[in-house]
């Protein structure tokens, strides 16, 4: 296991986990501490008589812990990792039976997995229900069309007065109508920074991307198969995980390039970016959390998995779910694109199948941070730049940089690109 | 984009001020079949939704002017240990700038410097905690004086990196262009290397500086004074400005050769007498201190930045007489009546009781460790002294120090011993309000690691108070853990 430090920090569900478990990263706590290939684990005294028994999975990166916390992964199992990477290493390589019963189930859970017996749904029903959601979310549709036209005919001169309020109604509105998407669409609107320069572009932007989408939803019918899912997806009416994971998934070794955590409203939207290494494809994980939910199994930046991932519309997005998982190890720079121009030759190819793609990522093998004319620019072996979002850790990067060109993980659209991720020296380091 | 333009104009005005202009908003003819929209919001939206994607999807990289690369210097140092680098960021996250300085301390001996992702933070350190931005250059390498090209918050790396050549500094861009703060900092390195190139940076620009930055940069020369300076500071004491003639006086007082010492002394030897008396019906001489400032108070005195104020329980004459013992260097009693400094110690105290304090800051500013062993040896109890005796006579003052002269422990030249260590902590745990993580801080790199657990069972007045301590005690032996981290670190 060779994990940076930043890595395994970067596990930790929030920023006092990550300091409660540097804390607990030295010897003194703990007692009965072993490793072996697939698995860590030891004994960590608490408040009470009996120490927590904490073992770590390192097949699929999985944390077990008997403390009473709810955060996943909790201190204990941050501290067990950073102390055993400390250390270099624990001397017992003997499993205490704790252990070797939790993997055996692990692996038991992995082989032979059963769907649960579930009541066979009312196919009619559900029929009927899907059918009158529609036909709410077209009445929102059309409601939403009028109001758009009436923004266009009185103009958006005076939008700046109005704020963020001018499109709380009509976001109720599309909540009313189950398109929740539509909603989310709204609310970006209403949040764009009116006193920033060139707010009318960034305005008229969602306005027509929202008008697209409204005009695509009232011709569904004549959508392909494909680009009707996206639509439903977009508006607010998502395929279910069963259905998409019944789907032909791609097994490959995938390389988690990057991870986003953002926060608003009360939910928690996670991203992870991978790409494969034998398919060259990209993926995007998402997750939704509200407050007190446990996250899901993370995982960790810069590593690899061997998965299959089965995605939601693979032409049209990059959306996916992992199937199944087997492994992870440490990931060496992927080969990704050479240039800038690499970079919106691909942009182009999926603008042109899909025009609601937000954002992709991509590994660009060698760009440098440059500061110039009061902002930040990231340049490619050419000399040619895209826009740095500077969202990041912009002076870490360049100060790995030192001037080099580095491989950089880079998530955005157009001509801004956020980094996430670079390898400087056969490490990965998260921005 | 014209056609983007014409959209933005449009929509800013909108459709029922402005009906889009066919001609303008015509549809390409590369687009053939385009249904006729029902109306002009319409048109003005699908010419907008087509603009957006084309726009993206025609997206090509940009070649921006003023772009210019810069590759890092290679460096000359290797990087230190993985170790050192967790320590440095724990160290950094739990904010000790004390423990900081000893990492950074160490890196220099070890002659290493940090990995370049530590960069950013160091130099961020380097800037709020200004004492230590010179250690923190030292160990960022070349590509930190690289990196700080790029944050004006931290080009005091490249003041420290040009003093570095002191010859280059006179016309470096910081000291010709720089702020007056950033100045300053270049001169107060530029001083403690080679002062006589600082000060003639400030005489030839001298005469173009105003007021508050001569002031300001005035102030730098208090580093590597000496007698040098001495011609050009007292010329300064004809300075228009009132604030750059006290600065100037203030550096003045501290050179013995000055006009102001001249006068200080004249004053000294009729203000204060030393005369032998005979007692005991003539059977025994006795040596008395005769004090009369009075009638010497003169305004070239009180020019010099002597104020002619009653202060505590002295009188206004006996207060400028104050002000005089604590500027003059303590060697002048010395010279003035060949006595040993013990020996002035034990007049003062019989005779004149009210000015060893005075004495003793004279002995601080001057920093004359000699007199301020005689003084501890005298039993004299003041704390400002602390910085200027050994260990032993440090540790000596300190144990019998009270609640009040806890502060002063601070100023140790080196770590406490267990009792003092004890001794002072137990001070500390009757006042845990005052005595807090964030004061304790200030304390760490003073306190042995073999205290860690020690400190939470030390008895305070009551409940509250206990659980106050207990929470400082265990944030302060987090502390000392990672100090005992540090002594294996490099």
């Amino acid at each position: 296991m060779n994990y940076t430090e930043d890595q395994i920090l970067a596990l930790a569900p929030d920023s006092s986990s990550a300091k409660a478990g540097t804390a607990l990263a030295k010897t003194a706590p703990w007692a009965n501490t072993g490793a072996d290939e697939e698995a860590l684990w030891g004994e960590c005294q608490g408040s009470g008589s009996k120490p927590y028994q904490t073992q770590i999975d390192l097949r699929q990166l999985a944390f077990k812990c008997s403390c009473p916390s709810r955060k996943f992964p909790c201190k204990h199992g941050l501290g067990l990792m950073l102390l055993h990477k400390k250390t270099g290493g624990f001397p017992n390589g003997q499993r205490p039976n704790w252990v070797t019963e939790w993997l055996s189930k692990r692996s038991e859970k992995a082989e032979t997995k059963t769907e649960p017996t579930k009541k066979q749904p009312d196919e009619a029903a559900q029929q009927r229900r899907r059918q009158a959601r529609l036909a709410n979310m077209q009445d929102g549709v059309a409601e939403l069309l009028l109001w758009i036209k009436d923004i266009v005919r009185e103009g958006i001169m005076n939008l700046p007065e109005k704020g963020a309020g001018h499109t709380a109604t009509i976001a109720r509105r599309m909540i009313d109508a189950q398109a929740p998407g539509l909603a989310g669409l709204l609310r970006e609107m209403g949040q764009i920074n009116y006193f920033a320069d060139n707010w009318q572009t960034t305005y008229l932007d969602k306005l027509a991307h929202l008008f697209l989408l409204a005009t695509a939803f009232q011709q569904m019918e004549q959508q392909e198969e494909a680009m009707a899912r996206e639509i439903l997806t977009l508006a607010g009416l998502p395929q279910s995980k069963e259905q998409v994971l019944a789907g032909t998934g791609i097994a490959d070794r995938w390389t988690v390039l990057g991870h986003q955590l953002e926060e608003e409203d009360n939910l928690t939207t996670e991203k992870y970016w991978l790409l494969g290494q034998q398919s060259n494809k990209y993926a995007l994980l998402l997750n939704f959390y509200v407050p007190q939910q446990v996250r899901e199994a993370p995982l960790m930046t810069g590593t690899s998995i061997d998965a299959e991932l089965v995605y939601y519309n693979a032409d049209l997005n990059y959306r996916a779910l992992i199937k199944q998982q087997t492994a992870t190890q440490p990931a060496v720079a992927p080969d990704g694109y050479a240039n800038w121009n690499a970079v919106v030759q691909a942009q182009t190819a999926i603008i042109s199948k899909s025009p609601f793609v937000t954002e992709m990522p991509a590994v660009v093998n060698g760009l440098l941070p440059v500061p110039a004319n009061g902002q930040w620019w990231l340049q490619d072996a050419n000399g040619m730049c895209m826009h740095l979002n500077t969202g990041c850790d912009v002076y870490k990067l360049a100060a790995l940089s030192g001037g080099h060109l580095l491989p950089i993980v880079v998530v955005g659209k157009g001509h801004t690109y956020l980094p996430l991720g670079t390898w400087h020296n056969g490490t990965f380091t998260k921005l | 984009m014209d056609i983007w333009k014409n959209v933005i104009h449009n929509a800013m005005l909108g459709t029922s001020r402005l009906a889009p202009d066919k001609n303008l908003l015509a549809w390409p003819d590369s687009m053939p079949d385009y249904p006729t929209p029902p109306d002009a919001e319409t048109q003005l939206l699908h010419l907008a939704a087509v603009a957006v994607a084309y726009s993206y999807g025609g997206t090509q990289p940009l070649q921006p002017a003023g772009v210019h690369t810069e590759v890092a210097a290679p460096e000359a140092l290797p990087y230190c240990s993985n170790n050192a680098a967790t320590l440095l960021t724990n160290i950094v996250q739990q904010d000790v700038p004390v423990l900081l300085v000893q990492w950074l301390q160490q890196c220099i001996q070890a002659r290493q410097i940090a990995p370049p992702d530590l960069l950013p933070l160091l130099l961020q350190k380097g800037k709020e905690w200004k004492q230590y931005s010179a250690a923190v250059v030292s160990c960022t390498g070349n590509r930190g004086v690289w990196l700080a090209k790029c944050n004006t918050d931290w080009h005091y790396a490249l003041s420290a990196s040009e003093a570095a050549a002191p010859q280059d500094a006179p016309n470096s861009t910081v000291w010709l262009e720089g702020t007056t703060k950033e100045r300053a900092t270049l001169l107060t390195t530029v001083r403690n290397t080679t002062p006589a190139t600082g000060r003639q940076m400030l005489m030839d620009t001298w005469a173009a500086e105003n007021a508050a930055t001569r002031t300001e940069l005035l102030q730098t020369m208090s580093h590597g004074l000496s007698e040098d300076d001495l011609e050009w500071l007292e010329t300064l004491t004809n300075e228009k400005s009132q604030k750059v003639r006290d600065v100037a006086y203030k550096l003045l007082k501290r050179l013995r050769g000055s006009v102001v010492n001249v006068l200080y002394h004249q004053f000294l030897n009729n203000a204060i007498n030393l005369t032998t008396e005979k007692a005991l019906l003539g059977l025994v001489k006795k040596t008395v201190l005769r004090i009369t400032p009075g009638p010497y108070i003169t305004e070239s005195l009180l020019k010099t930045g002597i104020a002619k104020t009653a202060k505590d329980t002295l009188t206004e004459e006996e207060h400028v007489l104050w002000q005089v013992i604590a500027s003059v260097h303590p060697n002048y009693w010395l010279q003035q009546y060949q006595l040993l400094a013990s020996e002035v110690i034990a007049q003062f105290k019989k005779d004149a009781p009210q000015y060893l304090s005075a004495l003793a800051n004279a002995i601080s500013t001057h920093r004359e460790t000699g007199w301020a062993l005689a003084f501890a040896t005298a039993g004299e109890k003041y704390y400002n002294l602390i910085p200027l005796l050994p260990g032993a006579a440090q540790e000596r003052l300190l144990l019998s120090a009270e609640m009040a002269d806890v502060p002063w422990a601070k100023h140790t030249n080196s770590e406490w011993s267990e009792p003092l260590a004890m001794h002072i902590l137990r001070l500390m745990a009757q006042m845990p309000y005052q005595y807090t993580r964030g004061e304790l801080r200030e304390y760490v790199h003073l306190i042995p690691v073999t205290m860690i657990g020690k400190a939470t069972g030390l008895y305070t007045k009551n409940d509250y108070y206990q659980i106050v301590w207990t929470n400082t005690c265990t944030q302060l032996d987090s502390w000392l853990q990672l100090k005992k981290e540090l002594k294996n670190a490099f």
